[in-house]
């Protein structure tokens, strides 16, 4: 099938940037969408012109190191990764408009890419246990209730990738903050950091730029790990408990 | 230090609180109109009956609007300000309606609840409702009393007289003004709230300002009643679906029983059925 595709294409960080019109021809409907842009890419290089750049590594949905925002829809139309979206959710003669996440604390490093090192930051400043787990203990050597467990993994399961963010119509990490902060506050090992871990992190986000929740759900919506913004009712909690108890 | 982003929404969560907890009582009570002139006054004059606690509830109501304004404004500013360049293409898949226009139709609202006040409260905008007063289970109008121009000649004992009772009780079914002394007349007649009602809905204009306004409060709610609970952590996997449910449920019941308020008041007018007694 053949497509127009409108892709941002900017030169720098502070380069200014624009939509550019190309023409996909032959695009098959097994392919991934990475794979149409390799295709695209392959073409400008053969044309002498720059490729198009943006994030992708393992291509199997697991790294969260590809994501575009496809037609105004974070990682396109379907709720997955943009690797692992396939043409066949487009028709023939399609337009597609592609641009990258936009959020102020991601800046664009260039066409599709994003720097998104305000995640690492957020992570840094309390997204772990600082206790020695030792190396892979038994797993019931310290007893986690079942539903605790399934809980803390499917908040675990966050593949930071920023949909969320992008999504979000205030640009507003709360998604990705609060996976974190409801794994670790399910688990035995989270619980010495608890409270540091919570303020910390809320306020590193917050210094990163990202806006506030206005309980939209946007995020939920596009998440390709489809972490729940239950998670954000739990950090909501977790914040108001650990500040009026003075940590 | 400035407040986080949580404490900053949790502020707007609480005092939301606080005046969605005001919206239904007050629906409550002005639902009493429905039961008659007697019920409606009593609790009026119940409510004025300790001043202290009036303003008390005024002045924390009054409080609770300014911050629930001014953190919204705020959050609403670095909220605009995270996403300086906005997409080409923006596509809306879960956020509902109502989430998305909260800043307006709370301005909206804002802006409505200031005409209220003025209307009903400090009757500004209707000043002739300063002078409904109910006597002796019937309404009467409060008129003051002017003075005619009295002649040099006349004598000075007359002109204190006057002086004394500045204002007299007419009653609305007799063209004669039948005069009271003025200091009965706190003693025997209180403010009839009925007739401001019924008489201010009796207005098209009022009464449509009135239903909009509740269809906005209503649009407002559906979106915040449940949001609330996810913003104070109050959100449980369990209840989830029925806190998302509270807000456009609650929203609903408080759009039908202020609605029909102006609604049954105008259609009455309207139909002649005569089920206001004014």
């Amino acid at each position: 099938m053949n497509l127009t595709l409108h892709v941002w294409r900017q030169q720098g960080p502070s380069a200014p940037g624009r939509l550019v019109t190309y023409q996909a021809k032959d695009v098959s409907p097994d392919q991934s969408f990475l794979e149409m842009l390799d295709g695209l890419n392959e073409e400008l290089i053969s044309r002498g012109e720059e490729p198009v750049a943006f994030d992708h590594d393992c291509r199997e949905g697991i790294c969260g190191s590809c994501g575009v925002v496809i037609n105004g829809v974070a990682h396109g139309p379907e709720q997955t990764t943009t690797c692992q979206l396939h043409m066949r959710s487009f028709k023939d003669g399609d337009e597609i408009v592609i641009e990258p996440w936009r959020a102020d604390p991601f800046p664009v490093i260039r066409d599709l890419m994003v720097d998104r090192s305000a995640f690492d930051r957020i992570i840094a400043a309390g997204g772990y246990v600082s206790i020695n787990t030792g190396s892979a203990p038994e797993a019931n050597g310290i007893p986690v209730r079942k539903e605790d467990a399934d809980m803390a993994f499917d908040s675990a399961t966050c593949i930071g990738c920023g949909a969320c963010v992008a999504a979000c119509k205030n640009a507003s990490a709360m998604l990705f903050t609060s996976a974190k902060v409801a794994q670790l506050a399910r688990l035995p090992q989270g619980q010495v950091e608890r409270k540091r871990r919570v303020l910390n992190m809320v306020e590193q986000m917050d210094k990163e730029g990202f806006g506030n929740c206005s309980n939209y759900q946007e995020c939920e919506a596009v998440c390709p790990k489809q972490i729940s913004t239950q998670n954000i009712a739990v950090m909501n909690r977790e914040y108001l408990r650990a500040s009026l108890s003075g940590a | 230090m400035l407040p986080s982003s949580i404490a900053k929404k949790a502020v707007v969560a609480v005092t939301g609180l606080l005046l969605f907890g005001f919206v239904v009582v007050h629906m409550i009570g002005n639902l009493q109109v429905f039961l008659g002139r007697e019920t409606l006054n009593n609790y009026a004059e119940f409510l004025h009956s300790m001043p202290e606690l009036l303003w008390a509830a005024r002045i924390g109501l009054l409080t609770a609007i300014v911050l629930h304004v001014v953190f919204t404004v705020w959050v609403w500013r670095e909220n605009r300000a995270s996403r300086p360049q906005r997409y080409a293409v923006e596509r809306t898949i879960r956020a509902s309606r109502a989430s998305r226009t909260m800043i307006l139709s709370g301005l909206l609202v804002l802006s409505f609840i200031i005409y209220h006040l003025l209307h009903f409260t400090v009757q500004v905008t209707n000043p002739d409702y300063r002078q409904f007063y109910e006597h002796q289970g019937r309404p009467v109008t409060l008129v003051s009393y002017e003075p005619p121009p009295q002649p040099s000649s006349s004598r000075p004992e007359a002109v204190n007289g006057a002086e004394d009772a500045p204002e007299t009780i007419a009653s609305e079914a007799s063209p004669r003004i039948e005069t009271i002394p003025a200091e009965s007349v706190p003693v025997e007649a209180r403010r009839d709230v009925y007739r401001m009602v019924v008489l201010g809905f009796r207005s098209p204009l009022i009464a449509l300002t009135y239903i909009i306004a509740q269809l906005l409060l209503g649009l407002h709610l559906s979106h915040g009643a449940s949001a609330m609970f996810q913003t104070l952590g109050l959100t449980t996997p369990k209840y989830r679906k029925a806190q998302f449910l509270f807000g456009p449920a609650a929203a609903a019941l408080i759009v039908l029983g202020n609605v029909s308020i102006p609604l049954v008041i105008l259609l009455d007018h309207w139909a002649g059925l005569g089920l206001f007694d004014v």
